[in-house]
């Protein structure tokens, strides 16, 4: 992420938003996957590819990939609203 | 007239009578004082057809318009040009405040600070020209030799791509932490820990993992 905003040269604050927005994506993720993980406890399977592909881990991933959209859509419409004036305008790079 | 396409470069020779007028003054001084029912012509040279025409002006009436914020007393006149009939209103001064135009629009004259006040910020810029384009960052070097102008791409926003590898170490690496105990997770059951502190142990040495990978 740092590399990809870094190439995009986007403001200073945006771009530590949007760090700040991955670092806490990930986090949230790893945790609702832990939960998700204790609510959906299956003992008896020894195989991991087995335990992921059951109810509870099609659920957590469909989960996360909702919470992933939810998160994203609102920033990037946000973060479209504040490109798109300069760019109709004078002053920023369109990239 | 030298024409150059991708094909070659082609010359012709056009003759401009010596009674065309492509633009006078005294053309316009004329038309200003144009009253109501007078009329005048005018043999002008059409750069489309490469040919002279006859441009017919007549004035029609005497109008009041609204432009610039305020009224202006006009003559309307009627300027038939290759069977089309186009109008324009003239001011007193000889300048033309309205116009319609073969291709349907009407042309209205406005000052230099309404020219310019687009609905986006112009930041100075007094041309509507330069203000419009997207902004080209740069020099071009042999500007009348520039054919084209290459963009490009100096970066990717990874967003989507890093919310599904976040969504893939999530599901893989995290979830099957708990169940992965077994039987026996009775043992983790009865040690004398929290249970907040059991999921806390299962989250942080995998959670970790996957801001490493979205981050750099």
């Amino acid at each position: 992420m740092y590399l990809s905003v870094e190439m995009l040269r986007v403001d200073s604050g945006i771009k530590f938003a949007a760090l700040a927005i991955a670092l806490a994506m990930a986090c949230s993720v790893s945790g609702m996957s832990t939960g998700f993980g204790a609510l959906f406890l299956d003992l008896k399977q020894r195989n991991p590819a087995a335990i992921i592909s059951s109810f509870g881990g099609t659920l957590n991933l469909v989960m996360s990939l909702g919470f992933m959209f939810v998160v994203i859509v609102p920033v990037a419409a946000l973060y479209h609203l504040h490109i798109d004036r300069p760019v109709s305008g004078i002053g920023t790079t369109m990239t | 007239m030298v024409t150059q396409t991708g094909a070659g470069s082609s010359t012709q020779q056009i003759e401009i009578p010596d009674d065309a007028v492509i633009y006078s003054p005294m053309n316009e001084l004329a038309m200003s004082r144009l009253r109501p029912g007078q009329r005048m012509r005018i043999k002008t040279f059409d750069p489309i057809t490469l040919q002279t025409a006859t441009v017919l002006v007549e004035a029609v009436r005497d109008e009041d318009i609204f432009v610039m914020g305020e009224s202006h007393p006009t003559t309307v006149l009627t300027m038939t040009y290759l069977g089309f009939t186009m109008r324009a209103w003239m001011s007193k001064q000889g300048r033309i405040l309205r116009q319609e135009t073969l291709i349907g629009w009407t042309i209205e004259a406005t000052d230099h600070a309404d020219a310019v006040s687009l609905e986006f910020d112009t930041e100075g810029m007094d041309d509507m020209v330069l203000a419009n384009p997207v902004p080209l960052y740069g020099t071009v070097a042999n500007q009348s030799s520039c054919r084209a102008i290459t963009v490009r791409m100096e970066g990717f926003h990874l967003g989507n791509f890093l919310s599904a590898v976040m969504c893939s170490v999530g599901a893989r690496f995290v979830y099957p932490q708990l169940s992965l105990e077994g039987h026996g997770f009775w043992i983790v059951g009865m040690s004398p820990v929290t249970m907040g502190r059991v999921l806390f142990s299962k989250f942080f040495p995998r959670g970790w993992f996957s801001p490493q990978l979205v981050l750099p």
